[in-house]
């Protein structure tokens, strides 16, 4: 009796994790797997536990709410290549891409149309001008904007009470500044300057291709906006209201004269000049810090501001209609009101959804946050989705570089950067 | 009358028979060769074949076969022909600076000098730091503003503070100091490697026989360490005309385009990415990796007939 005994419970102990694994085989036989490609710092194997505990209770809510749906994060280098390779090879359903490269890929045919799968009224939830950018590749809907950002307009209210919005006024205060104090009133990260230049070229009319996909900002009217824009960054640095090393900086290499105390003012590069600000200040200095929508150029009747950020995208999969489904489920999902709330607090990102930052107190009682949503809600916009558009900026970036380094004179910069423009416009 | 020696015959030649194959040393070298063929050969011929297509890297696996038409491109794109330019300059001159700098800090170090290992290993850091971390070392030593250690120094001094990298004339000398700082270690390495393998007796006897210093140097060590020096001036050669993180952490090939490098060219128009708006032509960018590598071939070439040559014709 006893020896029964013990063989039955030695066979149940060697059949139950059996009889467990096949309940859970067949359980995922039924159902569907999403293969979602994503970085690693977009996912809940980051390093940093609040990304972690963020991108998983996402994942776990998904699970929750479709429980026929499995998600399975495929975590990747996040880089155009190897996205590139895996859209070839077939191998995922969603993407997590930076918004650049959404256009390419749309155009190839790679995405589908999420408009179908979107419940009512989700469209609307967004920045308007997400959906109008995701759009105007092909006129469908490939994915959805998870986060965003834009260049704002930072200053030390210890030197400037209230923040200029023209340039007139920026040239004025700089200028106020330096005479008063011995510091600068400006800094530029010229080696970053189109994401905070091509957005006021906007509002001053200036166009970038035509209809046909044409560059036309060399001609006429556009001409005269980017004329207008080189020279206002030639006055700037001629007069030395720029400190001449922010000429050859990015956006990191600016902040060491910040900290040191050589720069009052500055327009720097969205949410990283919060993260660095805020570690290499002391508490009380870095309260002085405030942040205003960047100044515009005279003429214009407000700004235009460059957005940024990164848009999940539906990967077409006509041959499985089904886990199609499931993929647009999960990015409406994945950028739904409570999954942008956590997922965007926990990457210090600005969420695409105007009403996630109005409702939590987390956004609206911070001033960048704030003073982004405004200048995005007042003018955001995104640069033109034209395979074309990487190597107009790059003209562009080299040729003011070029003038306020005494390089080239604001004519000659921008004839070399028409003819590599349209070198690159005829090689295509 | 001179006498003649009778002229040997060569030896005749042997079929190759699967039996002397199997026996002979070809089966030994087979998984090297296969090694080099997968690793080296292979990506090599692959990225020939990219460089006669219109590849980009947002639609991989759609090329066009397009010719020449990324050569053409290149060859008459001022943007590139710039690149190129200062690249040789960059390499002249970083080279150059580091065997002069690298090759005295050798003979110094060669010497009996109290605490020797301790400046051997200290010089040696600079070639052992990733070429990043190194140029985003100096980014932040040569900043411009009072954040700036070699600036502020210069101005306890009474000295102007220097622009370093917003001046494009001094931007270039600047990345060939830079340069020249990491690479002086590695060709110290090797020199002094080198050094120690020149026989006592030899510098001893010319020194009783008078020769100066310089003599010495002149007569009996550089004609010793030819072959180390084309082994030492071609890697070096290689290294700092390939240069991409430097660049990369120093200037971002700036102002304007004045520290652009074939490299860091190559980089921006085949893949970009981050804060670096690249083109994502991968086809033209494995046309610039095309005329890197025969230049950096030709290069190779010259070092090793120079070398060659100077052997007396002794391979």
């Amino acid at each position: 009796m006893r020896r029964t005994t013990m063989l039955v419970t030695l066979a149940a102990l060697l059949l139950a994790p059996l009889a467990l694994t096949g309940a859970a085989f067949a359980q995922s036989g039924e159902q569907i797997t999403v293969r979602y490609l994503v970085p690693q710092w977009a996912s809940s194997r980051d390093t940093r536990i609040e990304r972690q505990i963020a991108f998983q209770s996402v994942i776990d809510s998904f699970h929750l709410r479709y429980p026929e749906y499995r998600l399975e994060q495929v975590i990747g280098p996040g880089s155009q290549v190897s996205i590139s390779q895996a859209l070839a090879e077939g191998d995922v359903d969603a993407i997590w891409i930076n918004h650049a490269w959404y256009a390419d890929w749309q155009a190839a045919g790679f995405f589908a149309d999420l408009t179908d799968y979107l419940s009512d009224g989700a469209e609307a939830a967004f920045f308007d001008w997400t959906i109008e950018a995701l759009r105007s590749v092909d006129g469908r809907l490939g994915g959805l904007w998870h986060n965003t950002d834009t260049p704002l307009y930072f200053f030390n209210t210890a030197y400037i009470a209230e923040a200029p919005t023209t340039w007139s006024e920026l040239r004025e205060v700089a200028e106020r500044v330096f005479v008063e104090h011995g510091k600068y009133g400006i800094s530029y990260p010229m080696r970053n300057f189109t994401q905070f230049t091509m957005g006021m070229y906007a509002a001053l009319g200036g166009e970038v291709f035509d209809a046909d996909g044409r560059p036309v900002l060399f001609e006429g009217a556009n001409r005269e906006a980017l004329e207008q824009i080189f020279d206002h960054y030639a006055t700037v640095y001629g007069l030395g209201l720029a400190p001449a090393a922010s000429a050859a900086a990015n956006h990191d290499q600016q902040m060491p004269p910040v900290y040191a105390g050589d720069v009052v003012a500055m327009v720097s590069n969205n949410n990283a000049m919060i993260r660095y600000l805020r570690p290499n200040l002391p508490p009380d200095e870095v309260e002085l810090w405030s942040a205003a929508p960047i100044p515009y150029p005279d003429g214009a009747d407000g700004g235009r501001y460059v957005a940024g950020g990164w848009v999940i995208a539906l990967v077409a999969n006509p041959n499985d209609p089904a886990k199609e489904a499931a993929a647009a489920a999960w990015i409406e999902h994945m950028t739904d009101v409570n999954a942008q709330r956590d997922t965007n607090k926990a990457g210090g990102w600005v969420p695409t959804r105007p009403g996630v930052i109005e409702a939590d107190p987390f956004y609206a009682d911070d001033f960048f946050m704030v003073t982004t949503v405004d200048a995005l809600n007042a003018g955001g916009w995104v640069v033109p989705f034209d395979p074309l558009y990487p190597a107009v900026v790059t003209a562009l970036n080299e040729a003011i570089a070029e003038v306020v380094t005494g390089q080239a004179s604001v004519a000659q910069a921008l004839a070399a950067a028409e003819t590599a423009v349209m070198r690159e416009f005829e090689a295509r | 009358m001179r006498a003649t020696t009778p002229a040997v015959p060569p030896p005749p030649r042997r079929r190759m028979t699967l039996q002397r194959f199997v026996g002979g040393p070809w089966p030994w070298l087979v998984p090297a060769l296969g090694m080099l063929a997968l690793f080296r050969a292979y990506p090599m011929l692959h990225q020939a074949w990219l460089s006669l297509t219109d590849m980009r890297t947002a639609t991989i696996g759609q090329a066009r076969f397009v010719g020449l038409d990324n050569y053409r491109f290149i060859f008459t794109d001022p943007g590139f022909l710039g690149s190129l330019g200062f690249t040789f300059m960059f390499t002249v001159g970083s080279v150059g600076l580091s065997f002069v700098v690298g090759f005295a800090l050798a003979l110094l170090l060669n010497r009996p000098l109290r605490g020797r290992s301790v400046y051997r290993t200290a010089i040696l850091t600079s070639w052992v730091i990733s070429s990043l971390i190194v140029g985003y070392m100096w980014q932040m030593l040569l900043n411009e503003s009072s954040a700036g250690v070699v600036n502020g120094m210069l101005r306890n001094l009474g000295i102007p503070a220097v622009a370093w990298f917003s001046d494009p004339a001094i931007a270039r000398i600047s990345v060939i100091l830079v340069d020249v700082w990491r690479s002086s270690a590695y060709i110290m390495v090797f020199m002094l490697g080198g050094l120690q393998t020149i026989p006592r007796e030899l510098v001893e006897a010319a020194m009783i026989d008078g020769a100066s210093a310089w003599q010495r140097l002149r007569h009996i060590v550089l004609p010793l360490l030819s072959g180390l020096i084309t082994i030492a001036l071609i890697f070096t050669t290689i290294a700092t005309f390939n240069v991409y993180e430097l660049i990369v952490s120093l200037t971002g090939g700036g102002p304007g385009r004045a520290t652009m490098t074939l490299g860091y060219q190559m980089f921006r128009t085949a893949f970009g990415g981050g804060e670096v708006q690249g083109l994502g032509l991968l086809g033209r960018g494995a046309a610039m990796g095309m005329v890197m590598f025969l230049i950096t071939f030709a290069f190779t070439i010259l070092y090793l007939r120079v070398g060659f040559y100077r052997r007396g014709g002794r391979a």
